[in-house]
């Protein structure tokens, strides 16, 4: 039934823009090259695979491009999209993608996300997870919050700060 | 294990569930059957309680069907609507509810939605990664289908290209959907509005000439009437986009300033990839809004899951009473028939040969039954279907897949295990008090 | 095969309840046995006794075979080789053809056994006269359906027939004439018939009669024609 609320929720409020990040807690904010990493997130899970979801602004000069994730494990986490196929749900695995300087792309439910297959441990809500974002400026080491099993975005969503 | 399975085709795996879920009754049939011949004496009792038989197997077919029916058609629904939008990648428009504008620009459903100006359409537009950016306009209608405006390469891109006759090509020409009923060369006026309240006489003197019929898509769009977004804004007396000097150029680029507004862009990227990063760049706080039609529909079918979970559930209730009812006229009817099976036990037949006897009725049944539940589930999908398609041009097919069957077979193989109480509690009355009755 | 029938100290309770007490009885092969005696004085309960459908104590021996000390299998298998019923109200399937009837055995004995029960099961029919055809035995009269009853007795080819009032829901020409057949049949098979009858023709016409009352013989006609 959760689900039924949230989508009525989708229904009756307007979808609004996303609010401005400038007064984050630096902990959820991770920055290369220019690229500025919001909220990194992901949901609890016992299955082997996740989705890793963030918000990314280029302040830099130079475009940015996204190629993917891994773990210190060796486990890779490749860049999927969502789709809807034939009535089906499914995600599809994408090339790289470029931030280009003053744009910005989010990765959230439904959307963009950077999909692991094969995890060796759990994700547990409130827990930490430490992933090493792959991007054409560099590799990256962000920490990432574990939100609820079902949640639809992360914690700070919808906070006017 | 896992692998080996996952590996299997979908059709071979659905087929081993279906033969996992037959084989307790299979099982059972063969045990309490092997070496005898309980058909007989199972038509007997088939005819002898050919009313009350008739019923159990209506019960049956009609709980069974109802289940079935329902997640078939919600199945149906959630397909069609999915391949309804499939074209539609991304939409901007005004902020607002997401349901509410994909409603309006993917379903064609009438309602007042906010406009996006000419420099917002300019931007999407002049996007590098953008292909087509199709403003929509939408409000009148001829004989209750809605009459849409948009560009060329939105039409070329929604038929695929299939177009019987031509694309328009200048303001007051019009490609229809497959569903339309106007030939090509038909002339119309366009009323203003939709539905009960649409004016016939706002647009006096204006004639729009059909000069193409799009293939069919199975989506609203079949019943649409397309023109050029330039004839809209035309008819309704303002700005058509292009300066004086343009003459009559139809289709983008269009001047921002003389760009009277559209409810709608229909974005089309031409990587991919490029559609999520759209998603965000048009996604801009107090201005526009961006969304993925598939994504609103994917939140639609997660309601739509549980609402069907529900109906399951409920469905599954009435299963299961239907049960009940089924093994206690089981009961009734073997208890009518003790003295024949008491007589057969005088006669010399082992335990085993009535125990097959009374659950090869019971089974029978209940087999009877579930086809013919499959059947009525079938047939109520198709019925719902065609309303569904009729009321809404989203082409829904009814489709009875593995998935029903092998929740009908799971029922049958559980009730048939549950058949073997009557049939054992045939035999725990000793045979000679059987006899006296 | 007809086997000779030796009883001794054979006991059937109900409970705290004696029903019935043999204390000697014997009877060679293929002899043709009356039981008579007041209503609820044991005649049926004596007949299950014989064919093992209740548990009875003592012995009661058929041949070598002491049914009371088999287990309730082996009795109903021995019933099925050995022993062809006949009950007061016929006890047939309406549904079926008389000849299904009369080879309902066929449907549970070994597959080699059905074409012989089969073909047993129709020539019985037709030595009794049954209408031939595909009508089912619920259109049939009562004598009609009796013979049915006969017939599916016989099909089996049982050396033992016992038969619980056969002619008492039978109008007397019926009677006579299935009397007639019945003891025809037993004879000319060399069949053991053990009836329980009030009908004086079908007294008549066997070697021996039993009176049981009060779960007691207490009347034997003897040894005349054996
Ligand atoms: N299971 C039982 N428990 C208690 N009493 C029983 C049981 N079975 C039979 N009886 C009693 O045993 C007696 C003998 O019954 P049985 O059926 O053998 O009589 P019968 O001589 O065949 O009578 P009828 O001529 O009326 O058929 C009856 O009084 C009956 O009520
Ligand atoms: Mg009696």
């Amino acid at each position: 039934m959760k689900h039924l609320l949230a989508a009525l929720l989708l229904m009756t409020t307007p979808v609004l823009a996303e609010e401005g990040h400038d007064h984050d807690e630096p902990a959820h904010a991770f920055e290369i090259g220019g690229l500025e990493i919001l909220h990194p997130w992901t949901n609890a899970t016992d299955h082997d695979h996740a989705l890793l979801f963030m918000d990314l602004h280029n302040e830099g000069a130079a475009p940015v491009e996204i190629l993917g994730a891994r773990l210190d494990s060796g486990v890779e986490g490749q860049l999927v999209g969502f789709r809807m196929k034939g009535g089906e749900m499914g995600f599809e695995t994408l090339p790289p993608i470029p931030v280009a300087p003053g744009r910005q792309l989010a990765l959230a439910p439904d959307g963009l996300a950077i999909r692991f297959d094969g995890l060796e441990a759990v994700l547990e809500e409130g827990h930490h997870w430490e992933v090493i974002l792959l991007t054409s400026a560099g590799e990256l080491e962000i920490d990432v919050v574990i939100e609820a099993e079902d949640a639809r975005q992360h914690g700070h969503a919808g906070h006017s700060h | 294990m896992r692998d080996s399975w996952d590996s299997l085709p979908v059709l071979a795996q659905d087929l081993i569930i279906a033969g996992a879920l037959l084989l307790p009754l299979l099982v059972i049939g063969g045990v309490l059957m092997r070496g005898f011949r309980p058909l007989p004496l199972v038509r007997a009792l088939m005819w002898r309680f050919r009313w009350a038989n008739l019923l159990f197997i209506l019960l049956i077919a009609v709980s069974t069907g109802m289940g079935i029916g329902l997640i078939a058609q919600e199945r149906g629904l959630r397909i069609g609507s999915a391949q309804a939008a499939e074209k539609f990648d991304l939409v901007v428009t005004a902020p607002g509810s997401e349901l509410t504008m994909m409603l309006a620009a993917v379903f064609l459903q009438p309602s007042a939605v906010p406009l996006l100006d000419g420099v917002a359409y300019d931007r999407i537009a002049n996007h590098p990664q953008v292909q087509i950016a199709a403003p929509i306009a939408f409000g009148d209608s001829h004989d209750g289908a809605p009459v849409v405006g948009t560009i060329t390469d939105f039409v070329t891109y929604l038929s695929d290209g299939r177009i019987e006759g031509r694309i328009f090509a200048r303001s007051g020409e019009a490609v229809v959907g497959a569903a339309i009923d106007l030939q090509i060369g038909d002339r119309f006026t366009p009323a203003h509005g939709r539905g009960s309240g649409a004016d016939a006489e706002a647009h006096e003197g204006v004639e729009i000439e059909v000069v193409g019929r799009m293939a069919r898509s199975g989506s609203p769009w079949d019943r649409a009437i397309l023109i050029p977004v330039e004839t809209v804004w035309e008819v309704h007396g303002l700005a058509n986009g292009h300066t004086f000097e343009e003459g009559d150029r139809i289709g983008p680029p269009f001047t921002p300033e003389l760009f009277p507004g559209t409810p709608a862009v229909i974005v089309h990227a031409g990587e991919l990839w490029a559609n999520y990063a759209l998603r965000s760049e048009f996604t801009v706080a107090g201005e526009t809004m961006a969304f993925f039609p598939g994504t609103v529909l994917a939140d639609l079918y997660r309601v739509m899951g549980d609402v069907r979970q529900a109906m399951s559930v409920m469905s599954i209730v009435t299963q299961v009473l239907v049960a009940a009812s089924v093994l206690l006229g089981l009961f009734i009817l073997t208890r009518l028939f003790q003295r024949q099976l008491a007589m057969l036990r005088a006669l010399g037949a082992p335990r085993r040969f009535v125990m097959a006897v009374v659950w090869g009725y019971g089974v029978t049944l209940l087999v009877a039954g579930t086809a013919l539940g499959l059947a009525f589930g079938y047939a109520a999908a198709l019925v719902l279907s065609r309303i569904v398609t009729q009321r809404t041009d989203i082409l829904v097919t009814a489709s009875i897949t593995w998935a029903e069957v092998n929740l009908a077979l799971g029922f049958l193989s559980a009730m048939s295990l549950l058949s073997l109480v009557p049939a054992l509690v045939v035999l725990t009355r000793p045979v000679v008090e059987n006899l006296r009755q | 095969m007809a086997m000779p029938l030796q009883i001794s100290d054979l006991e059937v309770r109900a409970g705290r309840r004696m029903l019935l007490t043999v204390a000697e009885l014997s009877a060679p092969a293929g002899a043709l046995i009356g039981i008579r005696g007041p209503s609820g004085a044991g005649k049926s309960t004596f007949l299950h006794a014989l064919s093992g459908l209740i548990e009875a104590r003592g012995r009661l021996c058929w041949g070598e075979v002491d049914l009371p000390r088999l287990r309730p299998e082996r009795r109903t298998a021995f019933r099925a080789r050995n022993m062809g019923l006949i009950f007061q109200d016929f006890l047939l399937f309406e549904e079926l053809s008389p000849q299904d009837n009369a080879g309902l055995s066929g449907l549970f004995k070994p597959r080699r056994n059905r074409e012989a029960i089969g073909a047993r099961a129709a020539k019985a029919l037709a030595r009794l006269g049954v209408p031939e055809g595909t009508r089912t035995v619920g259109s049939f009269s009562g004598g009609e359906r009796q013979r049915v009853a006969i017939a599916r007795a016989l099909a089996t080819d049982p050396g033992l027939l016992l038969a619980d009032e056969p002619t008492a829901s039978l109008d007397r020409r019926a009677a006579d004439a299935l009397i007639e057949d019945l003891t025809g049949l037993a004879r000319a098979g060399g069949k053991t018939l053990i009836a329980v009858s009030h009908d004086t023709h079908l007294l008549e016409r066997l070697d021996r009669v039993l009176t049981i009352e009060d779960g007691q013989v207490t009347e034997d006609t003897g040894v005349q024609a054996a």
